[in-house]
């Protein structure tokens, strides 16, 4: 394996994904990539809530930046290549694109990536991660 | 990790998914549990096999464990924990199996999700709402149609 694709979101099922996708990473001298995914402003809407919108985006990446970071350093070990990744866009869609622009072994995720109101209407990022993702998906618990 | 249990079908695609899980378990010295559910039609309740002449699901499940035991073969010795199959609807039996070895990963494969697939839902959906641990989805795609045939 050569790189393994993690999606955190700052959750603690997404930091217990991070932890299984670095073990992994060791395991098979794989390099691991940490990819947080901000919220991307509508491009439909009009141009005033745009503006506002597009406001909001950018400490959205700014916040999700950061996080990423300490994360990463949390995680940091002397053996243990680790890249991160801030992009914009719907969870699932984002990271399965990443997932094959950068031609990774594998995508890990945590189990649940949205607030319970949100996975009842939508479903779980993993859930459709999995069904759109062309890379094997672990959904770790 | 220490336990893998690979969830396979009968299907020309399940040594893709078995070599996805050696591989995992060759790089982190786990042991590998293969599994085959002996699918029933959901609108069949269980009672009606042991009503009829029950030889049926027997026979059945022997065919499943002779296949299973073919492909147990390209596991190495060393990483043998054994091949089971029951008779369940294949994503219960899955769960169950996972529990019943105690293991620490799913692995399993999942068609391309076809419009029908993606709507009612597959065996891969299910497991991974509700495996007791992770569960990793291997695609069985185009790609690994061409792998298993050159």
């Amino acid at each position: 394996m050569k790189r393994i694709l993690v999606g955190v979101d700052g959750s603690s099922e997404s930091r217990a994904a991070a932890g299984f996708a670095a073990r992994l990473a060791e395991a098979t001298g794989a390099g691991l990539i940490l990819v947080g995914i901000a919220f991307e402003a509508d491009p439909l809407v009009d141009p005033e809530m745009k503006a506002r919108m597009r406001v909001f985006e950018e400490q959205e990446i700014a916040r999700m930046t950061t996080m990423i970071k300490a994360i990463a350093d949390e995680m940091a070990r002397p053996d243990l290549a680790i890249e991160t990744l801030v992009e914009t866009g719907g969870p699932a869609v984002a990271l399965a694109e990443i997932a094959s622009r950068k031609d990774v072994d594998m995508v890990v995720v945590g189990h649940r990536g949205r607030s319970a109101v949100k996975r009842l209407l939508l479903g779980s990022v993993a859930d459709r991660l999995v069904q759109i993702c062309t890379k094997p998906v672990t959904v770790v618990r | 990790m220490n336990k893998i249990l690979v969830g396979l079908d009968g299907s020309a695609r399940s040594p893709h998914v078995l070599d996805t899980a050696v591989d995992l378990a060759q790089r982190t010295g786990a042991t590998v549990y293969l599994y085959r559910a002996v699918g029933l039609p959901s609108e069949l309740p269980v009672i009606a096999l042991s009503m009829s002449p029950g030889d049926t699901s027997a026979l059945l499940q022997r065919l499943a464990k002779e296949d299973l035991d073919d492909l147990e073969h390209s596991v190495p010795n060393a990483l043998r924990g054994g091949a089971s199959v029951s008779l369940a609807i294949p994503w219960q039996g899955i769960c169950e199996a996972a529990r019943r070895v105690r293991a620490d990963l799913i692995v399993i494969g999942s068609h391309g999700y076809g419009g029908l697939d993606r709507l009612l839902g597959t065996t891969a959906a299910k497991v991974v709402n509700h495996a007791p641990v992770s569960v990793l989805v291997v695609k069985e795609t185009r790609e690994a149609d061409q792998d298993g045939n050159g």
